[in-house]
């Protein structure tokens, strides 16, 4: 009986534990910003007169907070698909409801977004970001502080077409590899960037090809019009550097970018030539010879001697 | 007897709660429809099966792209990423809503930090931009702590060594994943972008690959002189976390 009465005891301490602990870290949840969006990008060409409808998810893992939804537009910041909000927003047939939300800790929120560009939308592309903008929490201690705010957003990639086929256009901006390395621990690594010349987004589909070795896949990335951006592989949905070690053949190595922007068949296409060479091998040579030969003539001094 | 029925009863009535209070129905995450036109069966470009349940919704990576699709329809949509199987939301956290810096001392710097996490799930790079709306200052503007020129000098861009302690203002640094790497060590500093000044919000933590909960420390510094006014310095800084395209 008295063993009974100890096991439901200890069984009651662990579970005051763990509701302590997990109480304890809500409250800290409730004291901090903490929001996620998804999809966390839209890619979505209309005809001008039609109009497509997106739910977007918002979640509040944070404290309880008003929401201020706005899409802006957004300029590109860098060759690596980040992006630098304007204060300009989106057109108004880019239409949501502009009002602030109270959003709950542990609330979702849907949030749809109606695009429908009339009959003489202009045929371009327009690059708009969803910002859902948190409000700065009320001071009252009257001290000393700082007050956050957060902006989180997902991007809108969106192309007026009325034929669907705008014009795309490539150009290969750099195409790098290293000139010579070494065959044992030498890797080429590539540089790839390409500029958009046309008046519509894309992604490149393709490869790097290294003749006679193995191939590397381009990631389906997107170049926005106007804009360069560095074009990184893809392994097992990953981005990874473009870069091959290992079964180098001693010599010139011809190493090959081509590829296709979406549906469009012409293919761009740049060599460049890597010399790979044993340089280790050599090295080693090299120190050996001249460990013989300073042997050597160590051995002739001491026999004059 | 009775004595059991009331330990199962202590045990079970705080499960219950704890199970209730986290079941939630599952909602639709992704919905694409328009009111002339419906997607009725979008072309999925995964491998990895489309989950699909009574209760469950597709949050699979999904788009259209059969060709001539978009004469037929007038539209085609692709949500998420199209080179990873899931949608993974973007998210954003920091770990307060505020920082009290209590009572400044003068010539005794005041130091305070937050831990920042984004996560992605590896699709697309990310950037988080940080502003103030105005430096420290008091209500109307009467009184203000200006941004950290550090020992020598700083900005919001280049962060600068600020060790002295009779150098005023106040600044940030940052330290963990994916910060500038002028940020060298925890003694270098920045300002922040002032907003009131038409500075633009300067970059504190960017990748071209998200990952899962990258994490950064931001420590807020400020120091004050003998002759700073007594007074309620205060401001509001703004995170901007926004995904790659």
């Amino acid at each position: 009986m008295i063993k009974k009465i100890k096991r439901n005891i200890v069984l009651l301490l662990i579970l005051n534990i763990f509701f302590y602990f997990k109480l304890t870290s809500q409250v800290e949840a409730q004291n901090a910003i903490s929001l996620s969006v998804t999809p966390p990008i839209l890619e979505a060409m209309v005809m001008p007169g039609k109009e497509i409808k997106q739910v977007y998810s918002l979640t509040n893992s944070g404290g309880d907070t008003i929401i201020t939804p706005k899409i802006y537009y957004f300029e590109t910041s860098d060759d690596n698909g980040n992006v630098s909000l304007t204060d300009t927003e989106a057109p108004e047939w880019v239409k949501y409801d502009k009002s602030p939300f109270n959003l709950k800790f542990q609330d979702e929120k849907q949030f749809t977004v109606l695009i429908s560009p009339p009959e003489d939308a202009e045929e371009i592309d327009y690059f708009l970001t969803l910002v859902f903008e948190s409000t700065a929490p009320t001071d009252i201690l009257g001290q000393n502080a700082i007050f956050y705010k957060t902006q989180i957003g997902t991007n809108i990639l969106l192309t007026i077409s009325k034929d669907g086929s705008p014009q795309k256009g490539a150009q290969i901006v750099e195409f790098q590899a290293p000139k010579i390395i070494d065959s044992v621990f030498g890797e080429i690594s590539y540089k790839v960037i390409v500029r958009n010349i046309a008046n519509s987004y894309w992604k490149p589909n393709g490869k790097i090809i290294l003749e006679g070795n193995k191939s590397l896949k381009l990631a389906p990335l997107n170049v926005v019009s106007g804009g360069t951006r560095q074009i990184r592989c893809i392994e097992n949905e990953a981005i990874v550097d473009c870069k091959i070690k290992g079964n180098l053949k001693i010599g010139q190595n011809k190493s090959t970018i081509e590829f296709s922007i979406d549906d469009d068949p012409k293919v761009y296409k740049e060599t460049v030539n890597t010399f790979v060479f044993p340089f280790i091998y050599l090295f080693v040579t090299i120190a050996l010879l001249t460990i013989v030969k300073v042997q050597g003539i160590f051995n002739i001094w001491r026999k004059r001697k | 007897m009775i004595k059991n029925k009331l330990f199962l009863l202590i045990l079970v009535i705080p499960i219950y709660l704890y199970v209730s209070k986290d079941v939630k129905v599952v909602q639709a995450q992704e919905r694409i429809e328009s009111d002339n036109y419906r997607i009725i069966f979008p072309n999925f470009n995964s491998g990895a099966g489309i989950p699909a349940s009574d209760n469950y919704s597709l949050n699979t990576t999904l788009g259209q792209t059969a060709p001539g699709l978009f004469s037929s329809t007038g539209f085609r949509v692709k949500s998420g990423f199209q080179y990873i199987s899931s949608i993974i939301p973007f998210s954003f956290s920091i770990s307060d809503i505020q920082k009290n810096f209590g009572v400044l001392t003068p010539n005794t710097p005041s130091t305070s930090t937050s831990t920042i996490i984004v996560s992605a799930g590896g699709a697309g790079s990310y950037s988080i931009k940080a502003f103030e709306n105005n430096p420290l200052q008091t209500s109307g503007g009467a009184d203000t702590i200006i941004d950290t020129l550090c020992d020598t000098t700083c900005s919001e861009t280049t962060a600068g060594s600020w060790t002295s302690s009779t150098k005023y203002g106040f600044g940030f640094n940052m330290s963990g994943n994916d910060v500038p790497t002028d940020f060298t060590n925890s003694n270098y500093f920045r300002q922040f972008s002032d907003v009131s000044n038409a500075e633009t919000p300067a970059t504190i933590m960017n990748s071209a690959n998200v990952g899962r909960e990258r994490t950064a420390t931001i420590t807020y510094k400020v120091n004050v002189s003998d002759v700073q006014p007594a007074g309620t310095y205060q401001n509001v800084i703004t995170f901007i976390a926004v995904p790659g395209y």
